[in-house]
């Protein structure tokens, strides 16, 4: 079976070399039969990496541990359907996952972009094919999942256990697929630009929508990690500015940040240059994720893809980086605005400004994420740079944001005047007046939390604004209130879907002040029979249970849990020992209400019958969880084609034959 | 405009009501928070990246009573800190000190964000030179954005009522 796999990655691997030769050629002759031929080479690499994929998954589910793979990642214990996540938890196989997602992924878009933008579609597909060619090639040559052992094994040494958790079959495709997706808008990009075509904003809607997608996934993945973070790692907390999570971070920065920009080149024909050093930086920047996931310098939490390969993706990074520059800048001719900036205050100069703060808090994050390496290098010094650091460089930065997030919205394109920016900011004012003045009188001092609820109001309060101004005003010409809110959502979807995300990104914003600055946390000794108290929140141990496992023994706290007079009932934390690792996966019992969560969690079960607990209060975070549905729908519908808007489509002339052979700019 | 302003506000006041219930808590005891404070900017030395206050470990367990201990004996922060970094150096804070190479880790984002303000102000100045461009644009009616949103909405609406008949 693994044979079978072998030789469909094999010729997956030849048929990318060739969609990508062929791919080139086809852009820079003009031949539309070799566009066709690499675009249908193309499309046959997805089913045939499925083979090898299947074939790798049947190898885990037959527990068939003479393949090298298998037997790193799995044994006999495990539960057959963590056969999918055991597919991936190594490095060979999370590889051989991003390839065949991508090549699914790639293929789709190939397709549309093939009728949208026929110009750009072989150099599109060329640099996809050269990006699946690279992740083939190292499979292939450095890290092949499907590899057989010289003499077979009795039993694997199986997986993680920190790994088998339901989340586990969401995070890390969600991530990894998002790391890679970035590819996509990217290579329309490049695309664009070899075709000489870069200044016709024709890729725009192509560029933005796959972007887009692009950015809901690193999104999703993301707040799946924190969400998974928070329930199983058992510390309370959902982020902790590690290297991994940073370097995911920083392409979604990236990535927010050409998600809005390529807005102000659809809208007004601006910032041409700007969208094509964004996607390049956001792609080199997704490569940088991929590097540290996989044996970078920094030490993480998140090693379980450790190889030595990665110094090859930093190599391939920097030459992606220096290869698309230099079409950059071959092609800088090419890429004149259309119009140039009318004034200070105007729409595009927020656009402007978001976009610069968002590339600042990748530099910041980058730069403290690598630091430990230069202070030793410089200075021989090892430190540690965590946590705190970043939540004291980073949380003002990005409270700035939610303040743009508020304002640069509800700014007219252009130019802007004084009475009329007056005007749409007076409500937001007095509605953040009051928020300040109501949280004082509630108890709120922490002046951090004060800045981040007042400036957060401002975003809630301008788009309620624009929503009832704009439903009134199509309520005032005869529809009712239902129908006039419905279709002035649909009548300019990239706004009002942007709306609903920046409401959860709000929704995010105050679930992370109020859970990090008001939680509350309290380590308790106690045995069976006592009771504590935390805050509202009355807590009785009952008993202690014991199961054994093949892999592990689970020792289950039953409590009685009351909040005030209210009875909430039992909650179970317990606490797994994996023997074979010498590992101890924790998981908290939570009970979640809209205002706070009420923590549990098992640190240690003691000889002599007492058990400690840590316990935590962690205000507001529901939101947090619940800003990510609504952060998904509101992408949805600002993605979501417009009906009304006439389709433009570029045709290629009847006759094979362009006055520019060469595909050169004029 | 009055009316509206009271809904806003309303619903702002619901939305953050629910922090403000949370907010006025004195659960735990100030000699308990700083134990969590300590434990938050300490490294466990055995698992990289994380805090002792994270980790499950049986190093950061240790360390979580020692920290304890030394705070129920009226030791300061700082001493704290320099027991722990004579014995494991400096990579056990979490957070770089304010002092030699670990100065610039601090003073470059700040620096960055006056770069950043820089390079916009540079980058709008570049951009409003084109201005005349635009004017050309203008005069021969090329531009695209001379109606304004509402009018625009009023236009979408009439061809919406259009379309329905």
């Amino acid at each position: 079976m693994v044979e079978l796999g072998q030789i469909a990655l094999i010729l997956s691997f030849m048929v990318a070399a060739y969609s990508t030769v062929v791919g080139f050629a086809g852009g820079m002759l003009n031949g539309r039969d070799l566009a066709a031929s690499a675009r249908w080479g193309f499309y046959s690499i997805s089913p045939l990496l499925l083979l090898a994929t299947s074939s790798l998954i049947y190898a885990f589910v037959t527990n068939d541990f003479s393949v090298k793979y298998v037997a790193e990642n799995s044994n006999l214990a495990m539960p057959k359907a963590y056969a999918w996540v055991a597919f991936y938890s190594g490095n060979a196989g999370s590889l051989l996952y991003i390839a065949v997602a991508f090549s699914i992924m790639a293929g789709i878009a190939t397709r549309i972009v093939n009728s949208k933008l026929p110009y750009t579609s072989p150099y599109a597909l060329g640099v996809m094919s050269l990006v699946l060619l690279f992740f083939l090639a190292v499979i292939l040559f450095l890290a092949n999942p499907l590899d057989r052992h010289q003499i077979p094994l009795e039993d694997g040494q199986g997986m993680n256990p920190l790994l088998i958790h339901f989340g586990m079959f969401i995070h890390p495709p969600f991530q990894m697929l998002g790391l890679i997706s970035v590819a996509l808008p990217f290579s329309i990009a490049i695309g664009a630009l070899l075709a000489g075509r870069g200044g016709r904003d024709e890729w725009v809607d192509q560029g933005r929508l796959w972007g887009m997608l692009s950015w809901l996934l690193l999104t999703t993945g993301l707040l799946l990690g924190a969400w998974w973070a928070y329930t199983i790692l058992g510390w309370g907390g959902y982020w902790a500015w590690d290297p991994v999570e940073n370097s995911a971070l920083m392409p979604w920065l990236g990535m927010t940040a050409f998600v809005h920009s390529i807005m102000v080149q659809k809208r007004r024909g601006m910032f041409r240059m700007w969208n094509m050093v964004l996607i390049i930086v956001s792609f080199a920047m997704a490569q940088m994720g991929m590097f540290i996931n996989r044996g970078g310098p920094v030490p993480s939490v998140h090693s379980f893809a450790e190889s030595t390969m990665g110094w090859i993706f930093l190599a391939v990074m920097a030459a992606t980086l220096f290869i698309s520059l230099s079409i950059f800048i071959f092609r800088y001719d090419t890429l004149r605005s259309r119009s140039g900036l009318d004034s200070m205050i105007s729409r595009e100069s927020a656009f402007l400004a978001q976009n610069v703060l968002f590339l600042l808090i990748a530099f910041i994050t980058l730069w403290g994420t690598i630091f430990p390496i230069f202070s030793e290098a410089v200075d021989d010094t090892t430190m540690t740079i965590g946590q705190p650091f970043f939540n004291k460089v980073n949380g003002p930065l990005m409270i700035l944001l939610v303040l743009l997030m508020g304002i640069g919205p509800v700014l007219p394109w252009r130019k802007a005047g004084w009475t009329s920016v007056n005007k749409m900011l007076r409500a937001p004012f007095v509605v953040a007046c009051g928020v300040l003045l109501l949280s004082l009188i509630s108890g709120i001092h922490q002046y951090w939390v004060l800045i981040s609820f007042v400036v957060c109001s401002v975003p809630v309060t301008t788009v309620v604004q624009e929503l009832v101004r704009g439903t009134r005003s199509r309520h005032s010409h005869g529809e009712n209130w239902g129908l006039s809110f419905l279709s002035l959502l649909g009548a300019n979807r990239p706004r009002y879907g942007g709306y609903i995300v920046h409401l959860s990104i709000v929704m995010l914003a105050i679930g992370i002040t109020a859970s990090s600055f008001y939680d509350v946390q309290k380590d308790v000794v106690m045995k069976p029979g006592d009771s504590e108290v935390l805050g509202k929140y009355t807590f009785t141990y009952i008993e202690v249970s014991e199961k054994s496992f093949p892999d592990r023994t689970e020792e289950t706290a039953k409590f009685e849990v009351w909040s005030g007079d209210k009875y909430i009932g039992y909650m179970y934390p317990y606490r797994a020992v994996y023997p074979e690792f010498q590992i101890a996966a924790t998981r908290g019992a939570i009970h979640s209400t809209i205002i706070e969560d009420f923590y549990l969690v098992p640190s240690e079960f003691m000889e002599d019958g007492q058990a400690v607990f840590r316990v935590l209060i962690n205000p507001l975070v529901l939101w947090m969880w619940v800003s990510g549905p609504v952060l998904v729908l509101g992408t949805l519908v600002s993605i979501s084609p417009n009906s009304r808007k006439h389709k433009k489509r570029v045709r290629l002339p009847s006759v094979n034959i362009d006055q520019n052979p060469l595909g050169m700019a004029n | 405009m009055f009316f509206k302003m009271i809904s806003l506000l309303s619903l702002q006041v619901l939305f953050l009501n629910t922090a403000c219930f949370s907010a006025n808590t004195n659960f735990i005891s100030d000699e308990e928070q700083r134990v969590n404070n300590l434990n938050a900017v300490l490294m466990c030395p055995v698992c990289p990246g994380e805090s002792i206050d994270q980790s499950q470990n049986e190093i950061a367990m240790n360390m979580r009573t020692i920290v304890k201990d030394f705070v129920e004996d009226g030791r300061s922060e700082d001493e704290i800190k320099d027991y722990f970094v004579k014995r494991y150096g400096p990579v056990i804070l979490l957070e770089p000190a304010g002092s030699g190479i670990s100065l610039y880790a601090w003073i470059i984002p700040p620096v960055g964000l006056g770069f950043a303000f820089i390079i916009v102000v540079i980058a709008v100045n570049m951009m409003r030179r084109r201005q005349n461009v635009t004017a050309l644009d203008n005069a021969y009616g090329l531009s695209e954005e001379s109606i304004t949103e509402d009018e625009k909405e009023r236009y979408f609406s009439v061809i919406d009522r259009i379309s329905k008949e």
